[in-house]
């Protein structure tokens, strides 16, 4: 087995506004390996960003506080470090892509200019090299005449070629993870395919690990390794990519799976969804957070709050039954 | 980059033609009679008529206009009846203390202004923030007027720190002027001050919360670098707007300050000579500040370009494309 780069335990991000705080990442647990990619999945609001950005810790504060938890990266608790040596992580040992590259770089500064300054920062060099490294960047990433590109400005690129600098801008340094926040999610088909091949490509010459934040079930199975789903705030199922696929353990997990088309299918069927709203985080409930919407629950899952453990070798779920759905395996569709 | 500075001049041409248009017909309607003015009340009506037809007055409009015009286009301001002397040397005489004023108070302005504004706006909602932004609003309802006496009132009478009128001499040193300079600018600087305050405060906070500054911050710049280096560029666009407007309203502005601190600026100079009634005078250093207006305001679009790369020199200074 490779090493463990990334182990994050039970963390726990609030955002204080009034007297209830957003319960926005209420224990989340996973982790991840070098060389490997994670997917995290989850609806929109289940706290996938708020998750990336506790692990760069660059969650505002106020009204954001990392209550609780631990991420341990490359042996170090992040959370205990302090913000200067974060400062010299950020960018250049974990580094970040984020869902929008039309509004992700600085409109008044050269594409050149933004990534010579990241490298500047990390490596020691004078601007004259950095310049000279990041036009190298923007050619490892697939832009062409980037001598010229790198004196342009944001403005002049296209969404997909913005994309590409961000992505030459976080691999800049070698980081040893780059956490992507829905990095295809703006762009269209095309580019968007070829955005995750040029990722792939990159990360197995880089042997950088991938944080690939995402509500395409198609991306995933297209490059994750494993794959956390969040629901409200938790991690309520986590296992390797073709486990998840084949034998999910979580009724959360299994709508997410029906209300995604499937291609590969013979028979034409019609896409489900999950009936209801994701709980207020306010206000959680006191079991379960996904009992309200379950079409599975029982008693004791409005009572009792199911905790995440290992049902079988690294495949953990949150949910009372898991045991069950395991050894009905087949019959539950 | 030179196109466009060209063509911005070629468009200014109008827009000065009108100026002059609007300034002949405003002086000559501005009641009282500079002859009688000049001549005094014992002069006699033949002796008063007399210089009316010396003047020019007793020509059709239109020939008076097209003398001024004619005037304009050599660069002639015609010659002061007042003074009796060509209207540009006053002015020429008086402009540069006006400028010294005007500039210094721009200085203090924007060092005082900009820090304030950066951060009321990175301690958002901070006791800072609060008394900032309320002085930032007495600041912009304060009276010049009243404000420059009790400057004066508190620095030169009554803790006798600082000259309170005149501008002092070179001859005694840049000290001199220096220390003549400073309740005037003060007095000046008040409310442009409160306006970049909060101009730069509000621009601030909406570039703070723009993605790109996230992404500055997940590269690892220290939050000095964040704020000085990616917001404050992007937040200096609609500053420098402002900025543009504010040196010309503090130009003429310094009228009022000149008057209470006798400081031998070109607002005296002009408020001296509708008090005369001499209307080459007025009409005159009115065309001079219109002049200088516009060509702050180029000045301004051209800098406004090279802060901000989105707007190409060519499609006039417009619209930002790409939102
Ligand atoms: N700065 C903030 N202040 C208050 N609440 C916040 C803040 N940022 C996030 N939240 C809350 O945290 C919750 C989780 O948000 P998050 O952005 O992590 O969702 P997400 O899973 O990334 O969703 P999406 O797919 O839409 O990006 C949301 O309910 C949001 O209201
Ligand atoms: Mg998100």
């Amino acid at each position: 087995m490779s090493n463990e780069l990334l182990r994050v335990t039970d963390l726990r991000t609030y955002f204080a506004a009034g007297p209830d705080p957003a319960k926005a990442v209420d224990g989340v647990t996973f982790s991840l390996n070098e060389g490997e990619t994670l997917g995290i999945v989850g609806e929109s609001g289940s706290g996938k960003s708020v998750t990336a950005m506790s692990i760069m810790r660059l969650i505002p504060n106020p009204p954001g506080k990392i209550v609780s938890g631990e991420i341990i990266f490359s042996g170090k608790n992040l959370l205990q470090l302090s913000e200067a040596a974060m400062r010299r992580i950020r960018g250049n040992e974990i580094s970040m892509i984020f869902q929008d590259p039309m509004t992700a770089l600085n409109p008044s500064f050269t594409i050149g200019n933004q990534i010579a300054e990241v490298i500047e920062l990390h490596q020691k060099m004078t601007s004259k090299e950095a310049g000279k490294v990041a036009v190298e960047m923007l050619k490892m990433v697939g832009i062409p005449e980037a001598e010229e590109r790198a004196k342009q400005y944001p403005h002049q690129f296209s969404g997909g070629m913005r994309q590409r600098a961000m992505i030459a801008m976080a691999l800049s340094c070698k980081p040893k993870l780059l956490i992507a926040d829905e990095p295809t999610t703006a762009l269209d088909v095309t580019v968007q395919a070829q955005i995750l091949n040029l990722m792939k490509k990159l990360q197995k010459e880089l042997n950088t690990s991938i944080i690939m934040i995402t509500h395409d079930l198609g991306v995933v199975a297209e490059t994750c390794d494993y794959v956390a789903v969040m629901y409200a705030g938790r991690c309520v199922e986590y296992s390797d990519t073709v486990t998840l696929f084949d034998n999910p353990l979580h009724p959360y997990t299994w709508g997410l799976l029906a209300s995604q088309p499937n291609l590969d299918s013979k028979e034409k069927q019609k896409l489900k969804t999950i009936k209801g709203n994701p709980p207020d985080l306010r206000n959680l409930p006191l079991g379960c957070n996904f009992a309200e919407r379950c079409p599975h629950a029982q008693h004791i899952c409005f009572e009792k709050e199911p905790q995440l453990s290992e049902i079988e070798n690294n495949h953990l779920t949150a949910c009372h039954f898991s045991k069950e759905w395991l050894s009905s395996r087949g019959e539950v569709s | 980059m030179l196109k466009y500075i060209i063509k911005r001049i070629i468009g200014l041409i109008p827009v000065l033609f009108c100026v002059s248009v609007v300034v002949f017909v405003i002086t000559r309607v501005i009641p009282g009679d500079p002859a009688a003015v000049m001549l005094g009340p014992q002069a006699t009506n033949e002796a008063v008529e007399a210089l009316r037809i010396k003047l020019g007055l007793r020509d059709p409009l239109l020939v008076q206009y097209g003398r001024f015009l004619m005037q304009l286009l050599r660069g002639d301001l015609g010659t002061s009846i007042a003074y009796n002397q060509p209207v540009l040397d006053l002015i020429l005489d008086t402009f540069p203390n006006t400028v010294l004023l005007a500039a210094s108070s721009l200085l203090i302005a924007t060092i005082v202004a900009l820090p304030i504004g950066i951060l009321s706006a990175v301690k958002q909602y901070s006791i800072f923030d609060y008394l900032s932004m309320t002085f930032a609003l007495v600041g912009v309802s304060m009276p010049v007027y009243w404000l420059g006496l009790m400057l004066v009132l508190l620095f030169s009478i009554k803790l006798q720190l600082l000259p309170s009128i005149g501008m002092g001499s070179l001859s005694n040193g840049l000290g001199d002027i220096l220390s003549h300079l400073i309740l005037p600018s003060i007095a000046l600087a008040t409310i442009p001050m409160a306006n970049f305050a909060r101009i730069t405060r509000s621009s601030m906070l909406e570039v703070v919360r723009q993605d790109y500054i996230r992404t500055a911050r997940a590269k690892g710049l220290s939050e000095w670098k964040v704020i000085i280096k990616h917001s404050l560029k992007n937040a200096m666009v609609p500053l420098l707007t402002v900025m543009g407007m504010q040196i010309s309203m503090m130009l003429s502005g310094a009228v009022l300050t000149e008057t209470i601190f006798a400081w031998p600026g070109m607002g005296r100079l002009v408020v001296d000579a509708i008090e005369k009634r001499d209307f080459i005078m007025v009409q005159g250093s009115v065309m001079f500040l219109a002049f200088i207006f516009v060509f702050v305001n180029l000045c301004v679009d051209v800098l406004y370009v090279l802060v901000n790369p989105r707007i190409s020199y060519d499609n006039k200074g417009g619209d930002s494309s790409g939102a």
